[in-house]
């Protein structure tokens, strides 16, 4: 990026500037969507929305650069709401046929799939504040997940997610984040020496 | 569509300053994008095959995406490297698999800080299934199958069959 080598002064000066391309982008992939102020399609950026009156975006929504465009899916009888600050990663996809509630500052990574149908059922999905969905996770219709809450990459939930937890695994089991621990860099079921870096913070089981 | 991609690639290795280097014999299809100031080293004979959706490549600053000679890389595979990412020759990524050497968002604390990165190291010959997601710290051994939709963080030995979210080992190869 260009403004990598400025001085920090000079990229706050400038950021009304840059920003005009991505809400340009914005009003035109967005067309006819309700939504709040400085909503944002970064550069090379792309959305696919269907049903867009009856979907709500809150401010300062932004839709990552990407390579594979971001759905936004609504029903005839559905309402989407997405908070302030909710922050889209490429490939993600939200399908909405009765109600898809997302909070603010919620932050979604790459090919993440929310919906509240899947041909049998329908049932409404809530999306706390602050939530983290890691990049490959699925949320079934009928989740409510809790405020803070991180769902784990690759993880598919099926049940409800408190507050404060993190969902791990396939099927999504919940624990307190500060259960997590630093050990353990062998996949279960195999014995092997130690190995030669120190093992990272694992985000899976 | 091919030759054009493939030419965009050259034109980049050409404008990049050795940072990225394209061996010979190297097949595409389809888009590939690589991003980022980091080096990115593509062996010779790799395929890169992105009929489907594209390739992205993404090396930040001081990252080193290596990939080795004659690796199949199917369509849709996303590789992000902050420090290092390492595929042994003959690999095969399958389509729509991710490698990530960084979960880029802090658990606790400020979300906006990125974690310390942790390499991710393919070795020779293993395959890694379609949608498959490997994180920090993986290191897959040679000749290693991780299953479809498998989710590994960990080490594992060569010549298993891993599968499922998390991974765990199904049998020997």
């Amino acid at each position: 990026m260009m403004r990598d080598g400025l001085p920090e002064w000079l990229v706050r000066l400038l950021k009304p500037v840059y920003c005009v391309p991505s809400l340009l982008r914005a009003s035109w992939y967005l067309l006819g969507v309700s939504r709040g102020c400085r909503v944002r399609v970064l550069w090379g950026g792309a959305v696919r929305v269907r049903g867009a009156s009856r979907i709500r975006l809150g401010d300062r929504v932004w839709f990552n650069r990407s390579s594979i465009p971001v759905e936004l899916i609504c029903g005839d009888n559905g309402n989407l709401l997405i908070g302030d600050g909710t922050g889209f990663n490429f490939g993600d996809s939200v399908q909405a046929s009765q109600l898809v509630r997302i909070g603010h500052s919620c932050m979604f990574g790459g090919f993440t799939r929310v919906r509240d149908f899947d041909g049998h059922r329908t049932a409404p999905v809530i999306i706390g504040d602050r939530v983290w969905l890691a990049r490959g996770a699925v949320i079934e219709p009928g989740v409510r997940i809790g405020d803070d809450a991180v769902i784990s990459a690759g993880c598919v939930v099926l049940h409800d997610v408190p507050a404060g937890a993190i969902a791990l695994g396939n099927p999504a089991r919940c624990m307190p984040i500060t259960s997590l621990r630093r050990n353990g860099s062998e996949v279960a079921g195999v014995e092997s020496d130690s190995p030669d870096h120190p093992p990272p913070l694992l985000l899976t089981l | 569509m091919g030759w054009w991609s493939k030419a965009r690639l050259y034109l980049k290795m050409h404008c990049s300053r050795g940072r990225i280097r394209l061996g010979s014999g190297l097949v595409v299809h389809g888009r590939v994008l690589i991003q980022g100031k980091g080096c990115v080293r593509i062996g010779a004979g790799v395929h890169l095959d992105a009929h489907q959706a594209p390739i992205v490549l993404t090396a930040f600053q001081n990252a080193e995406i290596t990939i080795g000679e004659g690796v199949l890389i199917e369509s849709g595979v996303c590789i992000e490297a902050r420090s290092a990412v390492k595929i042994g020759s003959h690999a095969k990524i399958r389509a729509f698999a991710m490698l990530l050497d960084n979960h880029f968002h802090q658990l606790e604390g400020d979300r906006d800080i990125a974690p310390e990165s942790c390499p991710v190291l393919v070795e020779d010959e293993a395959d890694i299934g379609p949608r498959a997601i490997l994180l920090p710290g993986a290191q897959v051994g040679g000749g290693t199958r991780i299953g479809p939709c498998a989710v590994l963080s960990r080490r594992t030995p060569p010549g298993l069959v891993l599968q499922g979210n998390p991974a765990v080992v199904c049998k020997p190869l």
